[in-house]
């Protein structure tokens, strides 16, 4: 995983620069610097605007998939009150890749999932890198029944590059386990608000992603398959064509919405959402807090008939 | 000698039928850019079994068997339903040849064939690979929907074909699956999906994979009305097919030795870890409890019947 993309280079050296200034300061303290480091923050944002205003892509994909970037457990402790974890499937295991459990958003109790891929590399093999196997999404399954049985809302945080698919999860069902939940997500008699926070990878997104709102990260990405693959199966080549077929397939936040796939893109601070976590968290609650309120007081009926009809129209074809 | 271009099967064609072959291939890929929808006006399916036959590696008169490489007369091979009579091969079959398979003759009464796909990406030759695609298999449509009957018992019935992009699921796949699941809620009919496919369109991007969510909430509306849905699944069945509409039926049978399975071998094979023999074989799926029962072609058609009979409550 890359922590450092090209365009961050130079701004990485301002704030090496600035961080400099700071100590040669702290030794001498009748120099004052204010006006230097104020400079020098000008300059960053600058910069930053400069090299945000013209991202490909390509750029928002590795932005996405940024080693610093916050995950699912970081906005779960900004944004939820008392989270209380339930673990695993009941029939198998319990999948690291995908948590899940109860909690209270602004006092109302909420049930969440989340998809998450470790922030070390313990964690990262805990949570085999993000790749959630059927034993996940059954687990998804369970307590999205649990939702609907005590009739709280939902709230999905997606970040994944796709369903895995080793021998293990083939053998255990992972296209069963990930049909079973578009089903059981589609007619849901509870609210359901689905937020892609970084990589939303195919089925393996899509399991835990059909909701009555769907927000999206700016940085963030949702497509078929990932860049890599697509560019495999259109091209047959190793992945090479991989910045291409990201241009080609649009699978950025700005894009889905003017396809209607999703309802929301939820700005984040300069530089992406990892400059500034906090500002990023308050962000995801407002858009959250907002979409909750007006889905909340919809009479269940409505609600999944108005989900059904959201997907039923999406996709384009010609009629003759 | 086969050619390595997409027209090798006409290449071929031509080397053993002689001129005549010619005329009618040239013919048949008469191509009107500006119109893809219109790639289709070719329909001489005949021709298309000689080009899918020679594909197969057919020599003059001789098919061989991609199974046991076993020479078969072509007549033997037909009428076996494309099955090796040695080896039990299940070779591939078009969603036309499947319909004349399952259903009673002249019972079909094709749906929505009218749909076409575009290119709402402006994903760089997708016109031209859909267009050839078409021409290549003479077909009308990626996949075939429709109200057919099966020894008298009407049913809503979606074959898929493998002839366009490799049977992926975009929004004329998702659209007519759809309308095709709707249709039979609407006229409280059983529902029978034969599929094939090699996964997602990646071609026509998030929507397509939007097509997983949208086949799978007409799949529910159609159970709750309280009727049967029977899933057959054919040599291939991958990705956003078998992860969404395909898994989804009350019933699930699979031919024999057919690749079923989420992820596509070049994905499984990048892992690099020991796979079992079967793996993503019908057998395979079989034994880890995932399907219902492996059919012989020849013992589906009666089979259907008799699971039509036993879930359908005819009042």
């Amino acid at each position: 995983m890359r922590s450092l993309l090209d365009f961050e280079q130079p701004l990485l050296e301002l704030n090496q620069y600035a961080a400099q200034l700071k100590a040669f300061a702290e030794v001498n303290p009748e120099l004052d610097i204010t006006k230097a480091l104020d400079a020098l923050e000008e300059n960053t944002k600058d910069l930053t605007r400069q090299a945000f205003q013209k991202v490909t892509r390509w750029d928002k994909v590795w932005l996405s998939r940024h080693a610093e970037r916050p995950q699912a457990p970081v906005y779960i402790d900004a944004m939820l009150e008392d989270a209380i974890e339930l673990r695993g499937d009941k029939l198998y295991a319990d999948d690291r890749a995908l948590i899940g459990g109860l909690a209270w958003f602004d006092g109302e109790p909420i049930v969440y999932l989340a998809q998450q891929k470790g922030t070390n590399i313990k964690e990262r093999q805990e949570m085999n890198f993000g790749y959630t196997r059927p034993e996940g999404y059954r687990k998804a399954r369970r307590l999205m029944c649990l939702a609907e049985k005590f009739n709280r809302p939902l709230i999905c945080f997606v970040d994944t590059r796709g369903a895995h698919y080793d021998a293990e999860s083939e053998e255990r069902g992972q296209s069963i386990a990930i049909a079973q939940n578009l089903a059981q997500m589609s007619t849901l008699r509870v609210p359901i608000i689905v937020i892609v926070l970084g990589e939303g990878g195919s089925g393996g997104a899509l399991a835990i992603a059909i909701g009555d709102r769907v927000l999206m990260m700016e940085y963030a990405i949702y497509c078929v398959a990932a860049p890599e693959v697509c560019s495999s199966i259109v091209w047959k080549d190793e992945g090479e064509r991989a910045p291409e077929a990201t241009e080609a397939y649009k699978p950025t936040a700005e894009d889905l919405l003017k396809f209607e796939v999703i309802d929301e893109v939820i700005r984040e601070p300069l530089g992406g959402a990892h400059r500034d976590i906090p500002l990023a968290a308050r962000r995801v609650k407002t858009a959250i807090r907002k979409q909750l309120k007006e889905l909340m007081e919809m009479d269940p009926e409505v609600l999944v008939a108005q989900r059904l009809e959201r997907y039923r129209r999406i996709g384009v074809y010609g009629e003759s | 000698m086969f050619f390595k271009d997409e027209f090798s099967a006409i290449s071929v064609v031509i080397r053993h039928n002689g001129t005549y072959c010619l005329h009618k291939l040239n013919s048949l890929f008469r191509l009107d850019k500006r119109h893809p929808q219109r790639y289709h006006v070719h329909t001489n399916y005949q021709l298309w079994n000689t080009i899918s036959n020679t594909k197969m590696g057919c020599t003059d008169m001789a098919i061989t068997c991609q199974g046991c490489g076993t020479e078969i007369s072509e007549e033997t091979f037909l009428e076996a339903r494309k099955v090796c009579p040695e080896c039990g091969y299940h070779h591939p079959m078009t969603a036309y040849e499947r319909l004349e398979l399952l259903a009673d003759e002249g019972s079909f009464d094709e749906h929505d064939a009218g749909l076409y796909s575009t290119n709402p990406l402006d994903f760089p030759d997708y016109e031209e690979q859909l267009a050839r695609d078409y021409a290549k298999t003479g077909l009308k449509s990626e996949i075939l929907t429709g109200e057919a009957k099966i020894d008298g018992q009407s049913v809503a019935i979606t074959i898929s074909d493998f002839g366009v992009r490799g049977g992926t699921m975009g929004a004329v796949v998702g659209e007519k699956v759809t309308r095709n699941i709707e249709y039979a809620t609407q006229n409280r009919l059983p529902l029978i999906i034969v599929s094939r496919s090699g996964g997602m369109r990646m071609q026509e991007g998030t929507l397509s994979l939007m097509q997983m969510a949208k086949t799978s909430a007409v799949c529910v509306k159609h159970a709750e009305a309280g009727l049967p849905y029977i899933s057959v699944m054919a040599d291939p069945t991958f990705g956003g097919s078998t992860a969404s509409y395909a898994s989804l039926a009350h019933i699930i049978l699979a031919e024999p030795g057919a690749r079923i399975g989420f992820a596509g071998p070049l994905a499984t094979a990048s892992i690099k870890q020991q796979l079992p023999e079967n793996f993503q074989k019908a057998e395979f799926l079989l034994e880890h409890g995932m399907i219902d029962r492996i059919v012989q072609r020849s013992e589906m058609r009666s089979l259907l019947i008799d699971l039509l009979d036993f879930c359908v409550n005819l009042s």
